[in-house]
């Protein structure tokens, strides 16, 4: 059954393929992207920055040690050519090529990238990302000014080519993590020259595919090709210009008018719009995409108060949440109702007997009420009254109000709806103001950790007071294990855990939403396919490539 | 009169520091900070972040640190754009929204005071009855709908402009016209009432009975005292539109100063909020030096003796 | 017949605010602005029981529907009906055009007026402190008011005419002093007259007529205010809804489901032209120089 899908399934990509290939394309002559790309970044240091548009921009002006598959991920050699690890899988050794240059002709050496880790990694630049680094040893260290001698931190060059980093635990997705841009090598000789003043337009040098050609506040940031970039025969991409469109109707409208390639997210309200647009004409070869993401959309139960700190209240209000329904008729963007916490990643996915019902069932309803019954609120009224917070914002605000009018008309609980402004809610939540509140949890890296190690006893994400000591071993044992398989068995009973109490209740896993051009093509083992994307949206422009197409 | 203006000149230093005084307090009593995230930076990071921004001093000293600043015409550095300063960002984007002001405001003038005065000339007629109800459109509609829908109308269907951004010239004319379309509502409805206020005055009907041509009453009588509660308005409104509209900035995706205002406070950027307000201040105590000088062209008997304003 | 007696009546001389009203009711414009206000005041008052839809009530598997013979004015993207929407944003609009105005109004008058007519040192201080006004940042203050004192209401209505009456004052202020080179107001304080007298009696009602128009222009600025300050957490909560709230969600829809902006517009937009008719027949009529024509 399992193989005949499967030939099943391959045959119908071919035969979207083809048709899509019908279209005959050449390869435009002028290889310039346009993309849109949310907000102004805060800036372009790798080693401080934090936010999604920012990284967007990093991940093509840098180069880790390891580059990453665009689609699947996978670390591939960057700036090192191979690396070897210890018996303990804590001593890692990079071996770097020796035609990495920065975007000046200098050479990119294992001196930099000490350079750069402890840089990150220093208190005096006071990088909000540094716990990044915190998996080599003495990073924490030596970040909380304990340790004052930078020669103690896990980071050798051995040699001009050579890179040595120890651990403080065997980290299995260590390699993975020196994809990521806290991890890319700052040019040390611009550093230290121009100061904090280095990212200006002029003045960044990078080491990726890419190098900076303009920085105008909130108007573009402008890619040229980096000539000395050491794979640039693979590039076939020669400028990309990305724009700080906040209103994403204005985005979308860019767009329409043929101004931007590319969209980074589409305004709900016009999902179905694009949907049946595509639904009608199949052969549209791409205008509107999603793609699963590595985040969770979540409620937030605090456990330290009434009537949420009965593990019955907040099943009962966990079992009566149409999941299927919110996805598909509220944020109606192809997201995944969210059944466990976490979603689909590196091959592991919850398969525990205490997966949520994604549909709410008259028996669901019965056990709900009944569940409140015991836990001594058989009349809802008696409850006292529920908060729900959330931030403002339009998406928030549609599912808030679709889960409130859910839990009133399924149990008679009333709730209350309270929006407040980003910074206000964040220190509400820090600071247990509320019964139940919105939050959403994107992962930092491909492993079920980045997830679940959120709430471990006082956790700094955790803001729900819930702890459990034996949830805490399962992720302290994960931590300490090598073996995938057993890893993961740990994961899959913490995670079981989680879902029996349920100090969180999970709604869906999002999906990355865009608007693409036709003429935009991505290459991939040095053919021209089709575009994709990973769960990360982490998206490498030296893959890309526009075609004229034929009409 | 000289004296006058320069009293009124040397009164920005008090008001500055009051504004800059209160805004430094208010900010730091309202919740949340420029660090605050929904990723928790953990304490130790937390405590380099503030070493680095000398937010771990007390209040006092901070304040005396920024006053300092202040007092050499440094803005310091922003939070949220830590390779750029205040200073840079003031005077990189202002002049962005200072353009779109000024067409705003011209656009907004001639519309709106031509509005009033033909309006004004026949009072309770289809001749004021129609430019009144477009001014009311103008009003009820707000910049984020009248913005989308220009957009929707003049770039997307008749290709005229581009829809958002900030890369030709023609690019500040439909946030101009955004901008322009409310104040022009209220210019077209300030001026009617001054001019019908005036055309009941003794002076006005002695023009009239002396003969002299309807336009020239119009010009030099009619005019001058029909506009004042427009030009009082004027002074906070130009203040407004120079330094620019957060609404119209973001929807037409323009690199101006006037998105500053709000998210700089959103974001908690606490340096970047005090370069916005202390700048809006000047403007406004400048402008409406300059108001209060055109009420005395205005009004001849309005003076500004030795104890006057 | 029984309004040309009226009018021979007051002519007569009766008092100002009699003879106001007499002509007022003349303006048929200003007339049928009046009876809208009126009629969708009480629509307002009653919409619990004319609304065919509770207002919180979603129906996500019909989602947003054209207007039709059930849902009048169609649904939003929950499937929550607009007229009865639309009737509720109508109270809480309706109400913050009024209590905010009159905030404003209030202290915008009173302020204006004393400024003007004092002239000298205390106007000069009074105008700085205005314009300190004006350039503080606002955002704080509603954060820090939503804070201390928690979602009410009446803050709501404090909030918005706090920042509105700052014009207000402005342009009352202005007129004032022109007008108290007037002749009569020199005559009055020669004849020994109180200040207060002077100020309530000669120059508030000469400035009423601007007052009214401008009037005419907060209560839209206010109205649609209050969407923002409810994105800051302090205005209309959800699933409460105001014509402001209505009318930032609505534009969204402006291609896909036009009827959700469509429809809170119109009806602010009917709202305001019936006051600014009202407004322009109020201001006509207190013009005191008009009656001698």
């Amino acid at each position: 059954m399992g193989n005949f899908f499967k030939i099943f399934s391959v045959s119908l990509s071919f035969l979207l393929l083809w048709e899509a290939d019908a279209r005959s394309y050449t390869v435009a002559k002028q290889q310039l992207i346009k993309v849109g790309n949310a907000t102004e970044p805060k800036d372009l240091d790798p080693a401080t920055v934090t936010g999604t548009p920012e990284s967007h921009i990093l991940d093509n002006l840098f180069e880790g040690l390891m580059a990453y598959q665009p689609r699947t991920l996978d670390p591939i050699p960057g700036v090192a050519e191979s690396w070897s690890v210890s018996a303990d899988g804590k001593v890692y050794t990079f071996k770097l090529r020796k035609n990495a240059r920065w975007s000046d002709g200098v050479e990119v050496t294992a001196q930099d990238f000490v350079y750069s880790w402890i840089r990150a990694l220093s208190p005096k630049t006071a990088s909000e990302y540094a716990y990044q680094l915190f998996y080599v040893k003495n990073g924490e260290a030596f970040n909380a000014g304990k340790i004052k001698d930078p020669t103690q931190v896990g980071i050798k060059a051995l040699d001009k080519y050579t890179l040595q980093v120890s651990l403080e635990n065997p980290t299995p997705f260590f390699v993975r993590l020196t994809s990521f841009h806290t991890y890319y090598p700052v040019p040390p000789h611009v550093v230290e020259k121009e100061g904090k003043e280095w990212t200006k337009e002029g003045k960044l040098v990078s080491n990726g595919p890419f190098k900076l050609k303009e920085w105008k506040l909130n108007r573009h940031i402008h890619l040229a090709r980096n000539e000395h970039y050491w794979d640039k025969e693979a590039v076939m991409m020669n400028e990309v210009i990305f724009y700080p469109v906040e209103n994403t109707d204005t985005e979308e409208k860019m767009f329409v008018a043929g101004d931007l390639h590319m969209t980074s997210t589409v305004p709900t309200l016009k999902v179905p719009f694009y949907q049946s647009k595509m639904k009608q004409n199949p052969n549209q070869y791409q205008i509107y995409k999603n793609v699963p993401n590595l985040a969770v959309y979540f409620y937030r139960f605090n456990v330290r108060k009434k009537p949420m700190d009965d593990p019955r209240v907040r099943r009962a209000l966990a079992l009566t949440v149409d999941r299927k329904l919110i996805v598909e008729r509220v944020t109606r963007g192809g997201q995944l109702p969210a059944g466990s916490f976490t979603p689909t990643v590196a091959g592991y996915f919850y398969q525990g007997q205490h997966t949520l019902p994604v549909s709410v069932t008259p028996e669901a309803i019965a056990e709900a009420k009944k569940l409140l019954k015991d836990a001594g609120y058989e009349d809802p009224k008696t409850m006292p009254k529920i908060e729900l917070l959330y931030n403002t914002n339009e998406a928030h605000k549609q599912i808030a109000i679709a889960i409130q009018q859910m839990w009133n008309k399924n149990l008679g609980v009333e709730v209350e709806l309270f929006n407040q402004e980003w910074k206000v809610y964040l220190d509400s939540e820090n600071k247990g103001n509320f019964n139940v509140s919105r939050a959403g949890w994107v992962g930092d890296y491909p492993d079920p950790n980045t997830f679940l190690d959120m709430f471990v006893t006082n956790g700094g994400n955790n803001k729900t007071g819930w702890s459990n000591k034996d949830y805490d071993k399962m992720i302290d044992m994960a931590a300490e294990t090598l073996d995938q398989a057993k890893r993961f068995d740990y994961f899959q009973k913490a995670e079981d855990l989680l879902l029996t109490e349920l100090p969180i209740l999970p709604i869906y896993f999002y999906t990355q939403q865009k608007l693409i051009s036709e003429d935009v093509r991505m290459l991939e083992e040095g053919k021209i396919t089709e575009w994709y994307d990973n769960i990360t949206d982490r998206l490498l422009y030296k893959y890309y490539v526009l075609v004229d197409v034929k009409k | 009169m000289t004296k006058f203006i320069l009293k009124r000149l040397l009164i920005i230093i008090p008001v500055l520091w009051i504004v800059a005084t209160l805004t430094f307090f208010v900010m730091r009593m309202t919740p949340g900070g420029p660090f605050d995230t929904d990723r928790k930076v953990p304490e130790e990071i937390l405590k380099n972040l503030e070493a680095k921004y000398h937010l771990d001093e007390p209040l006092a000293a901070q304040y005396l640190r920024y006053m300092g600043m202040l007092l050499q015409g440094d803005l310091g550095p922003s939070f949220r754009y830590p390779s750029r300063t205040v200073n840079e960002i003031i005077a990189e984007t202002f002049p962005v929204s200072a353009l779109i002001g000024l067409l705003g405001l011209i656009y907004a003038l001639i519309l709106g005071v031509g509005a009033g005065i033909f309006a004004a000339s026949k009072p309770n007629t289809k001749r004021d009855f129609l430019p009144m109800t477009f001014a009311m459109l103008g009003i009820s509609l707000p910049s984020f709908v009248i913005g989308p829908l220009f957009m929707l109308v003049f770039a997307i269907n008749l290709e005229w402009f581009n829809v958002a951004g900030w890369t030709e010239a023609k690019d500040a004319v439909l946030p101009a016209l955004t901008l322009g379309t409310m104040y022009a509502a209220y210019f077209a409805r300030l001026s009617r009432a001054g001019i019908l206020d005036m055309v009941h005055q003794d002076f006005i009907r002695t023009a009239k009975a002396k003969g002299l041509p309807g336009w020239l009453i119009m010009l030099r009588h009619t005019l001058k005292g029909g506009l004042l509660s427009t030009v009082s308005f004027l002074g906070p409104a130009v203040a407004a539109m120079l330094t620019g509209s957060l609404v119209v900035e973001t929807i037409f995706s323009v690199p101006g100063l006037g998105r500053f205002f709000v998210q700089s406070a959103l974001n908690r950027d606490y340096t970047l909020v005090l370069g916005c307000v202390l700048f809006l201040a000047v403007f406004i105590v400048l402008m409406n030096l300059i108001v209060d000088i055109a009420y005395a062209f205005m009004n001849p008997k309005v003076s500004y003796d030795s104890n006057g304003t | 017949m029984i309004m040309k007696a009226a009018v021979v009546e007051a002519e007569k001389g009766r008092s100002l605010w009699q003879d106001a009203f007499q002509r007022l009711l003349k303006n048929k414009m200003a007339v049928i602005g009046f009876c809208y206000l009126i009629v969708q005041a009480s629509l307002a008052v009653l919409a619990p029981w004319i609304a065919s839809f509770p207002f919180e009530e979603t129906d996500l598997l019909l989602g947003a529907v054209a207007p039709d013979s059930v849902h009048y004015f169609g649904t939003d993207a929950l499937g929550r009906d607009m007229f009865t929407r639309v009737l509720h944003g109508a109270r809480i609009s309706l109400m913050v055009g009024i209590l905010a105005t009159a905030v404003s109004l209030a202290i915008g008058v009173l302020y204006g007026s004393i400024s003007g007519y004092m002239g000298g040192r205390v106007d000069n201080i009074m105008m700085r402190l205005l314009e300190i006004l004006y350039a503080l940042p606002f955002t704080f203050f509603v954060i820090i008011l939503m804070v201390l004192f928690g979602r009410n209401i009446y803050l709501l209505f404090i909030a918005l005419g706090a920042i509105q009456w700052l014009t207000m004052a402005r342009i009352v202020r202005g007129q004032v002093v022109s007008l108290k080179k007037m002749e009569y107001v020199d005559a009055a304080r020669s004849m020994g007259v109180g200040h207060v007298r002077i100020i309530a009696s000669h120059l508030i009602p000469n400035v009423l007529g601007t007052v009214i128009v401008y009037v005419t222009l907060t209560v839209p600025n206010v109205i649609l205010e209050e969407a923002f300050l409810s994105f800051l957490g302090l205005g209309v909560q959800e699933p409460m809804a105001s014509w402001g709230t209505l009318i930032s969600d609505g534009v969204g829809a402006m291609q896909t489901y036009p009827w959700m902006l469509i429809i809170p517009c119109a009806s602010l937009m009917l709202t305001l032209l019936a006051l600014n008719f009202l407004g322009d027949g109020l201001r006509d009529a207190l013009d005191p120089q008009a009656s001698k024509d």
